[in-house]
């Protein structure tokens, strides 16, 4: 017998198999793909934003508006957004989100005169504190989010605005 | 709050906090007006929804007041109010227009009129039109404040 000998029975099982796992291959690894999708997919994090560059920034909060896409059903739409941007002592650039954590309404710097330097809400007159935590009594219960931010290139990029722990 | 079935659920939970309605009188017309009606509906829409916006918590944004220049639209935003007035939700009702129409009926409405010409915002690129339409609801954020500062008072 020489050694390319190989039986019809073989053969055939061989290329059945060979074929039959390439065909198998090809209609499971989309479904397997499709299974792990949700996990492999990058964090839906909103793309950063170029808002204003950092000169513009002073100790005193300022406010700037700068718009986002955001998509509703088929719907997509040009969405105006707010932050309240500032300095701090130690040089961070803070960006707070002027949404209030009671009801929603768009918060104001130093716009009431019985309490100075504080972020006021004028629907339900809720407080903040220029870091924004919420002043106790006051309508809302958290305080106001944080936009994630980055600077590059001398311009200050805000991301998604993250809620954190009351005070 | 707008009138979008997310923003019912909160109506529906905190309802006593919105006190506050602001209805857009909007015309509508296909015949020699129809590019004024489109216009005016258009200004009255990019205010209302900044002061929305600003005010989320305790305004609502009703939809459209929409209506055809006759004898009847008097008469129908006039039941429309006393709907909303006897609803028993809202102590402050601002209706809100770029239609001279209203102007001479402001006082027979049980509620503000703001009544605000409209600008031909349609050729301005967006970064003025954004400020323009800052600047164009200011003083009505005062009014609204203003009324809201009375009801505490009295």
């Amino acid at each position: 017998m020489s050694k390319e000998d190989i039986s019809r029975r073989q053969f055939l099982n061989y290329t059945l198999t060979g074929v039959g796992g390439f065909m198998a291959a090809g209609m499971l690894m989309p479904m397997v793909r499709f299974a792990l999708d949700p996990i492999l997919k990058e964090g839906t994090d909103q793309e950063l934003v170029a808002v204003t560059s950092v000169e513009e920034i002073a100790n005193e909060p300022k406010r700037f508006d700068f718009k986002i896409k955001q998509k509703d059903g088929w719907y997509e739409s040009d969405v105006t957004q707010s932050a309240w941007v500032y300095k701090a002592k130690n040089g961070d650039f803070i960006a707070l989100s002027p949404i209030c954590k009671h009801l929603g309404c768009t918060v104001d710097w130093n716009t009431d005169p019985s309490h100075p330097n504080q972020f006021f809400c004028p629907c339900h007159l809720g407080r903040y504190t220029k870091d924004g935590t919420n002043v106790k009594g006051t309508a809302p219960l958290a305080p106001l989010d944080v936009y994630d931010s980055q600077v590059k290139d001398g311009k200050l990029y805000l991301g998604k605005a993250k809620p954190r722990k009351g005070a | 709050m707008k009138w979008k079935t997310k923003d019912a659920d909160v109506f529906l939970k905190s309802g006593e906090y919105v006190d506050s309605i602001l209805i857009p009188l909007t015309p509508v017309s296909f015949s020699h007006d129809f590019k004024s009606s489109v216009t005016m509906s258009e200004y009255t829409e990019l205010l209302t929804s900044e002061i929305e916006r600003q005010l989320h918590g305790r305004l609502f944004l009703s939809p459209n007041f929409t209506y055809v220049k006759d004898d009847q639209a008097l008469e129908r935003l006039t039941s429309f109010l006393e709907h909303v007035k006897n609803s028993g939700h809202f102590n402050h009702i601002f209706l809100m227009t770029s239609d001279v129409y209203w102007k001479e009926f402001e006082q027979q409405l049980s509620g503000q009129l703001f009544w605000v010409p409209a600008l031909p915002l349609e050729t301005m690129d967006e970064k003025y039109k954004l400020e323009v339409i800052k600047e164009q609801v200011k003083p009505l954020f005062q009014l609204i404040f203003n009324d809201w500062q009375r009801s505490i008072n009295s």
